[in-house]
C-alpha cells in the first residue's frame, strides 16, 4: 500500500507536536500556582454575590473548604503555619450565613483549636465562647468545650475560669448540675483548693435539684480540697 | 395541544435529555454523599447542599440548552413554518411549547426531590418545598430559555444569553444590596454614581427574584419563618406571563 505524502506529513507533524507535548510536560510537571494556606476571607457583599441566593448552600461549601485549605491538592499543612486571625474571620463570615449549625464551632474546637500553640488555641476558644454565648441555652456543651480547649490546649486558666463562669452563669432546668461545679473543676486544677471546695458548697447549700448521687459527689470533692 | 405536549416529550427523549440529565444527577448525589464523609461533622447537610447546588445547577443547564437548540432547529429545518401554517395561533403554539417543556422539566426535577429525601435523608416537608420550588424555577428558565430562543439567531447566543439571564436573577439580592447602600467610591464620579445606581436597581427590577428559590436550607432544617411556597408561586404567576407576553409578541412580529 503506498502512503501518500500528505499522510506521512501529517503523521510527521503529529510525532513533532507530541514529542513537544511530552517535552512540555517534562519540563514543567512541577510547576504550580502560588496558593495561600488560607485566603483572604470574602466580604459580606462578595458574600453575597457568591451565594447565589443559597447562602445555606455556600455556608456548607464553604465550612468545607475552611476545613480542607491547607490539605488539598496533595499538601498537608501543619496547623502551626495557619494564619490564625484569617481562620477567625473565615468563623465569623460563616457564622453570618448559618446561626444554627455547630459547623464553626466544630471547626474550631476539634480542629483549629487543637494546635500546639498556646495562644493561638486560646483564640479558638474564646471564639468558641462569644459564638455558644450568643444560644447559651442550646450551646452550653460548646461552652464546656471551650473550657477545656482553654485550661488543656491553650494552657491559660484565667480564661478557662472566665469561661467555666460563663457555663455557670447559664440558668436552664435541663443543664446538668456540672456545668455549676465546672468553675471550681478549675480552680481546683490551678491548686486553689479552698475556692473550689467553698464554690462547690455553696452550690451545695443553693441548688435544690441534686440528686443524691450527686450530692454525695459534691461532698467528696468538698472534703478533698479542704 | 395534547399532539405538541406528545412531540416535545418524544423530541426529549429523541435528544437523550433524560438519559443525559440522570445520570448526571445521579452521580452528582453519588459524589455529594462521598464528599459528605469528608466533612468533620454534619454530613448528611454537607452531603445536602453539594447536592442541592449541583443538582439545581445541572437542571437549569440541561433545560436551558434542549430549550435552545430544539428551538433553533425548528427554525432552521422550517418545521416552524409547518406548525404554523396549520389553524393554529401563535399563542397556543408558544403557550402549548412552554406547557411541553415544562412537562418536561417536571419529569426531571419529581424524581430528583424524591432522590434527595430518599438517598439523603432530607427533612420531609423541607424536600417537598425544595423540590416545589425548584419546580417553579424551572418554569421561569423554560419561559425565558423560550423567549431568548425565539429571539435570538443561533442556539449558541440564546443558551448563553438565558444563562446569563438567569445568573443576573439569582444575584438579585446583591443586586439589591448594592442599590439599597452606599456604593462607595464610584459616587465621587459626577454621574457615574447615579447611573450604576439606576443599572442595579434597573437588573434587580426587570428581573424575578430567582434568588429566593430552591433553598438548601429547606432541605436541612424544614420550612422556617421566612418566606415559602406562596410567595414563590406569586412570583412565578407574576412574572411567566410577562416573558410568554413578550415572547408571542416577538413570534407575531416575525413573518415566515
Amino acid at each position: 500500500m503506498r502512503v501518500s505524502r500528505e499522510v506521512i506529513g501529517v503523521l510527521a507533524v503529529l510525532g513533532l507536536a507530541l514529542a513537544g507535548h511530552l517535552e512540555f510536560w517534562q519540563q514543567n510537571a512541577a510547576l504550580r500556582a502560588e496558593t495561600e494556606i488560607i485566603p483572604v476571607p470574602p466580604s459580606p457583599r462578595a458574600v453575597s454575590a457568591m451565594a447565589f441566593g443559597d447562602r445555606q448552600g455556600l455556608y456548607r461549601v464553604l465550612g468545607h473548604e475552611l476545613q480542607d485549605f491547607g490539605d488539598t491538592g496533595g499538601r498537608v499543612t501543619p496547623l502551626l503555619n495557619y494564619d490564625y486571625d484569617r481562620v477567625l474571620t473565615w468563623l465569623r463570615v460563616l457564622d453570618g450565613l448559618d446561626e444554627r449549625s455547630d459547623y464553626t464551632m466544630s471547626l474550631a474546637g476539634y480542629l483549629f483549636g487543637q494546635i500546639s500553640d498556646p495562644r493561638r488555641a486560646g483564640m479558638m476558644a474564646d471564639y468558641i465562647r462569644q459564638r455558644a454565648l450568643q444560644d447559651p441555652v442550646r450551646n452550653w456543651r460548646w461552652m464546656a468545650y471551650a473550657v477545656f480547649v482553654a485550661r488543656h490546649r491553650a494552657k491559660d486558666m484565667p480564661m478557662a475560669l472566665s469561661i467555666a463562669r460563663d457555663l455557670a452563669a447559664i440558668r436552664d432546668p435541663s443543664l446538668p448540675v456540672w456545668t455549676r461545679q465546672m468553675p471550681a473543676f478549675v480552680l481546683a486544677s490551678v491548686g486553689d483548693n479552698e475556692a473550689a471546695s467553698d464554690l462547690m458548697g455553696a452550690i451545695l447549700g443553693s441548688a435544690t435539684d441534686i440528686s443524691p448521687e450527686e450530692r454525695n459527689f459534691m461532698n467528696a470533692f468538698i472534703a478533698a480540697h479542704k | 395541544m395534547l399532539a405538541t405536549l406528545k412531540y416535545v416529550l418524544l423530541t426529549s427523549l429523541r435528544d437523550r435529555l433524560y438519559v443525559a440529565l440522570a445520570s448526571m444527577v445521579v452521580a452528582a448525589l453519588v459524589v455529594s454523599r462521598l464528599l459528605a464523609e469528608s466533612g468533620l461533622v454534619e454530613g448528611r447537610q454537607l452531603s445536602l447542599a453539594y447536592a442541592s447546588m449541583s443538582v439545581r445547577g445541572l437542571l437549569v443547564l440541561g433545560i436551558v440548552i434542549f430549550i435552545s437548540f430544539h428551538v433553533r432547529r425548528m427554525y432552521e429545518t422550517r418545521e416552524i413554518e409547518t406548525i404554523l401554517s396549520r389553524p393554529i395561533s401563535r399563542s397556543v403554539f408558544v403557550l402549548s411549547y412552554a406547557a411541553g417543556f415544562m412537562l418536561v422539566a417536571a419529569g426531571l426535577v419529581v424524581p430528583t426531590g424524591v432522590l434527595m429525601a430518599a438517598l439523603l435523608q432530607a427533612d420531609g416537608v423541607g424536600a417537598w418545598l425544595w423540590s416545589a420550588s425548584l419546580m417553579l424555577e424551572c418554569v421561569l428558565v423554560v419561559a425565558l430559555a423560550l423567549f431568548c430562543s425565539a429571539t435570538l439567531g443561533s442556539a449558541v447566543a440564546s443558551a448563553l444569553a438565558c444563562l446569563g439571564l438567569y445568573a443576573l436573577a439569582r444575584l438579585s439580592t446583591f443586586f439589591l444590596d448594592i442599590a439599597t447602600s452606599d456604593p462607595g467610591h464610584l459616587t465621587n464620579i459626577p454621574g457615574v454614581g447615579v447611573a450604576v445606581h439606576l443599572l442595579v436597581t434597573l437588573i434587580s427590577v426587570l428581573l424575578p427574584r430567582l434568588d429566593l428559590f430552591g433553598q438548601t436550607r429547606w432541605l436541612i432544617y424544614g420550612p422556617d419563618s421566612q418566606w415559602g411556597i406562596g410567595m414563590l408561586a406569586a412570583q412565578t404567576a407574576v412574572y411567566l406571563p410577562v416573558i410568554l407576553a413578550a415572547t408571542i409578541l416577538d413570534l407575531r412580529r416575525k413573518r415566515f
